[in-house]
């Protein structure tokens, strides 16, 4: 799993790769962290090489979700794949995330 | 292995303890008067060498210094019989001789021997060779020891695993065979103890409640949790809190169970209501993946997925749950699930989807096969060989 970020005016577009599970959770909580405690508050996660969420995955990104509502910031999913989104719908994600079809309609 | 024996002065450390064989007892007391003024070190002297393996094994030395010529026992001979010992196999051994062909040396050491002195050498480095040796064979036994004591510890949480699974297998509701509602299931837990439960029970006569839930994670703290809130299901204990209402139960569950205050962990779960007079079934769904209703006629069943909108269970303080109704007919049947039943890692590295899952246990129902049994089959046959990623969870409810 790979992530990297990209700033686009006030909005930091962050690109989760690869898997996001039991074995990726915990480096990925801490970059995405991270970057909100760095500054980032607007934030647009590009979905789109995201091949799979787990449990744990999931709990990564309400984490993140939570640090950013925590500083008033904005936080919206964007590109899921048809089977992470179907798990983002399942989870009741769209509740609290805005989930968009590309990063551009995100922003 | 017989560990050296531990210094009185400081229990718990292993001492320096040198075993002598010689045949000659004026090298026995040259050696015991040279290692004299080491305090530390515990010195025993063997003149038989016929004797030398059990008394060895009975001082439990950190190094044996061996005569290499004797009467009888050449002392190369002896180095097999230390080896073959498990008490001495490893303890280090030095070849005291009179003897300095480099042929003899070179013999010594491919017998087994891990050092070689002339005799006999200076007290100095006789000492010198003597504690080093010694050091490197307490090293081990120390080592030893910390792996025993990890395996033992290893042995005891197995058996305790053991005996928590053996509990949450006890918890489980036993299958009903018959009256309005039948129930089959199958439970496998991905590590000893997972994070899915499930139960169901009668509410009042006609109210029969139906839940399954999942805990982000497994193992124990997972299951200590998936067993907190199944407990609070079965007992209904929760306050002002009506279970035949899914939408109420899934709400009051939510805040008693907020993640911050069970170490982040967060469940989805899927709760229903039967009513067995209006043969409808209430339900609502927290984060769940959808219950599964097939419905007649038996040979072309038709499919209905059962979930409401609703956050994971315990995500977010506040969060709202919503209720949906169903009918079930004679000869339905609900199957509830956890996600570990589908999502299954394929050879190619995709992932089984919950259509195909949907579409394997309704393939089944249309011919009359055990939906559960054809889909473990399934499963197994997508997985291969090894323990599942996930607990796999499943619960059918038959409505005859």
């Amino acid at each position: 799993m790979q992530i990297s970020s990209t700033k686009r005016d006030d909005t930091t577009i962050v690109n989760i790769d690869g898997r996001l599970d039991s074995g990726t959770a915990a480096a990925a909580e801490k970059q995405l962290l991270d970057l909100v405690a760095g500054g980032a508050h607007r934030l647009v996660l590009n979905c789109a090489g995201l091949e799979y969420v787990s449990s744990a995955g999931l709990r990564v990104l309400l984490a993140l979700a939570k640090r950013v509502g925590g500083v008033q910031g904005r936080l919206a999913l964007a590109a899921p794949a048809a089977q992470v989104r179907e798990i983002f719908d399942i989870a009741g994600f769209a509740d609290i995330l805005p989930v968009f079809a590309t990063v551009e309609a995100a922003l | 292995m017989q560990t050296g024996k531990q210094s009185a002065a400081d229990p718990g450390r292993h001492s320096i303890r040198v075993f002598l064989v010689d045949d000659q007892a004026m090298i026995g007391e040259a050696v015991r008067r040279m290692l004299a003024p080491e305090t530390d070190i515990t010195f025993s002297y063997c003149a038989d060498p016929s004797a030398a393996v059990k008394q060895a094994s009975e001082f439990a030395p950190t190094v044996i210094l061996q005569d290499l010529v004797m009467p009888d026992i050449d002392g190369l001979t002896l180095v097999k019989f230390y080896r073959a010992n498990p008490a001495t196999r490893d303890v280090p051994l030095i070849v005291l001789s009179t003897k300095e062909e480099p042929a003899t040396k070179a013999e010594a050491f491919a017998r087994g021997a891990h050092d070689y002195l002339v005799k006999l050498p200076d007290r100095v480095e006789l000492v010198a060779r003597i504690r080093h040796h010694s050091r490197g064979y307490i090293n081990l036994l120390q080592r030893n020891e910390a792996y025993q004591a990890l395996v033992a510890s290893q042995q005891a949480l197995a058996a305790e695993l053991a005996e928590a699974a053996a509990y949450v297998q006890s918890l489980l509701p036993p299958p009903l065979s018959a009256g309005p509602v039948q129930t089959a299931w199958r439970f496998i837990p991905s590590a000893q103890l997972g994070g899915d439960a499930f139960g169901y029970h009668w509410l009042d006569d006609d109210h029969l409640s139906m839940y399954l839930l999942d805990v982000c994670g497994h193992g124990v703290g997972a299951a200590l949790l998936s067993i907190s809130a199944m407990n609070v299901l079965r007992s209904q204990a929760l306050p002002n809190t009506d279970f035949h209402d899914p939408a109420q139960t899934l709400s009051a569950l939510n805040e008693a169970f907020l993640m911050e205050k069970h170490n982040n962990m967060y469940f989805t779960i899927w709760y229903g209501v039967y009513d067995r007079i209006a043969g409808s079934v209430k339900y609502s769904s927290a984060g769940h993946p959808p219950a599964l209703l097939l419905a007649p006629p038996a040979g072309a069943p038709a499919v209905a997925e059962l979930r409401t909108r609703g956050m994971v269970l315990g995500g977010m303080p506040g969060a709202s749950y919503t209720s949906a109704v169903c009918q079930v007919p004679p000869g339905s049947s609900i199957f509830l699930m956890s996600d570990g039943v589908y999502e299954i890692t394929l050879a190619d590295g995709s992932m089984w989807s919950y259509a195909e899952f949907a579409q394997c246990l309704t393939a089944a129902a249309a011919a009359g096969r055990p939906e559960i049994v054809e889909l473990e089959r399934r499963v197994h046959e997508l997985h291969g060989p090894g323990v599942l990623e996930d607990d796999f969870s499943i619960v059918k409810f038959a409505f005859p």
